[in-house]
C-alpha cells in the first residue's frame, strides 16, 4: 500500500486529537482527564482496529475482484 | 448537564430557543427582554444580510449541480439562523446555471452570513438559559453566553474565561494543530468556500484562526496535484467539529457553576458567578 507508514502517523495524530478532545469532554476535573488518556486511546485503537479488520475481511470474502 | 437535571421545567427555555432559531431575538423578547431581543436581531441579521449584499446572495451557486438541492444548506454554518437560510435559498436560489464572474468581496459576504448562523446559535444558548425556571440558571445566561461565543473565535478561550487556563491551553493546542496541520497538508486549498463547500462549513466552527489564515492565504490557485488534500480535509473539518464538544463543555460548566448571590442573598445578580450557590 502506497505510503502506509505516512497515512497510520497522520491517523494516529488524529486519533490523539479525538481521544483527547473525549476526555476533555468527559472529564469535568484535569486531572481525571490526563489519567483516563491513556485508556481512551488504548481503547479507540483498538476500535478501530477492530473495525479495520472487518473492512478487510469483508472485502476478501464479499467484495474481492479476481 | 447537572444543572439541567435539577431545573426540569424547561419547556419555556426550549421554546424560546427554538423560536430565536427561526428568528433571532424573538426568544429573549417572548421572555421579556424585548430591548435585547431587538438588538441581537440587528445584530444578527444585519450580519445575514450584510453578507448577502457583499455576495450579492450568491453562496449556494459555490455549489455543485449534483449537489444543488432543497436542503444543500442544511450542512452550512448558516442553519444556525434558520429563518434566513430559508428566506435566502427561496430569494436567491442556485443561481442561472451557468458561469459567471464572483463579486469582488463575496468571500467575505459568505463569512459574515456564516457568523450570523453560529452567532445566532449562541443566542439559542442564552435564550434558553435565560428561560429557565431556576433563576439562579436565569443569571447565567449571559455569561454562559459570552463564554461560548469566546470559545467559537479562539478555541480554548471559552475556558479560560472559566478559570480552566490548562484545559484551554490543551483545546487550542490540539485543535488549532491539527487545523494548522491539515492546512499544510492541503497546501491551504481548504480555505476557500468555493472549492471545499462542506469542509469548510466545518473547519469554519473553529472561529478566528480559519478566518486569520484565509485572509493571509486563502483562494490561492491550485496548479499541481495535492497529494495529501483528502487527508487534510477532513483534519481541518474534524478540528472545527470537535470545537462543538468544547463548546459543550464550556456550556455544560457555565451552566452548573455557583450561581451569584447578592451580599445579603436577596437573589441572584446577572453576570456574576463568583458567589457561591
Amino acid at each position: 500500500m502506497k505510503d502506509l507508514p505516512v497515512h497510520l502517523l497522520l491517523f494516529a495524530v488524529v486519533g490523539l486529537v479525538i481521544t483527547g478532545m473525549n476526555a476533555v469532554f468527559g472529564e469535568a476535573e484535569d486531572a481525571a482527564a490526563v489519567r483516563s488518556l491513556p485508556k481512551r486511546l488504548a481503547w479507540f485503537f483498538l476500535g478501530c482496529a477492530v473495525l479495520a479488520a472487518c473492512i478487510l475481511l469483508a472485502e476478501r470474502f464479499l467484495a474481492a475482484a479476481h | 448537564m447537572s444543572a439541567r437535571k435539577s431545573d426540569p421545567a424547561g419547556s419555556g427555555a426550549d421554546f424560546a430557543a427554538v423560536l430565536t432559531w427561526f428568528v433571532p431575538g424573538a426568544g429573549h423578547v417572548v421572555l421579556g427582554r424585548p430591548l435585547f431581543g431587538i438588538l441581537a436581531f440587528l445584530l444578527v441579521e444585519g450580519l445575514y444580510v450584510l453578507g448577502v449584499q457583499l455576495s450579492d446572495g450568491r453562496l449556494f451557486e459555490f455549489l455543485e449541480p449534483d449537489l444543488q438541492g432543497p436542503f444543500a444548506g442544511a450542512l452550512a454554518p448558516e442553519v444556525g439562523n434558520l429563518g434566513a437560510l430559508v428566506w435566502h435559498m427561496r430569494s436567491y436560489g442556485f443561481g442561472p446555471g451557468f458561469p459567471r464572474s464572483w463579486p469582488e468581496h463575496i468571500h467575505l459576504g459568505v463569512w459574515l452570513t456564516a457568523a450570523s448562523g453560529i452567532l445566532n446559535a449562541c443566542l439559542m444558548v442564552s435564550a434558553n438559559l435565560a428561560g429557565r425556571r431556576e433563576p439562579r440558571v436565569a443569571a447565567r445566561s449571559p455569561r454562559a453566553t459570552l463564554q461560548v461565543v469566546a470559545g467559537w473565535l479562539v478555541p480554548g478561550l471559552g475556558h479560560v474565561l472559566q478559570k480552566r487556563v490548562a484545559r484551554g491551553i490543551a483545546v487550542f493546542v490540539l485543535l488549532v494543530g491539527l487545523f494548522v496541520l491539515g492546512t499544510w497538508l492541503a497546501e491551504g486549498s481548504n480555505l476557500d468556500r468555493e472549492r471545499h463547500f462542506y469542509y469548510w462549513g466545518g473547519q469554519a466552527l473553529l472561529g478566528a484562526p480559519v478566518m486569520l489564515l484565509e485572509a493571509l492565504h486563502g483562494h490561492a490557485r491550485v496548479t499541481h496535484d495535492i497529494p495529501y488534500v483528502d487527508a487534510g480535509l477532513v483534519m481541518v473539518c474534524l478540528a472545527g467539529l470537535l470545537n462543538v464538544l468544547a463548546l459543550l463543555d464550556v456550556f455544560a460548566r457555565a451552566e452548573a457553576e455557583p450561581a451569584p448571590v447578592r451580599a445579603n442573598d436577596a437573589g441572584p445578580v446577572a453576570g456574576d458567578a463568583r458567589a457561591p450557590a
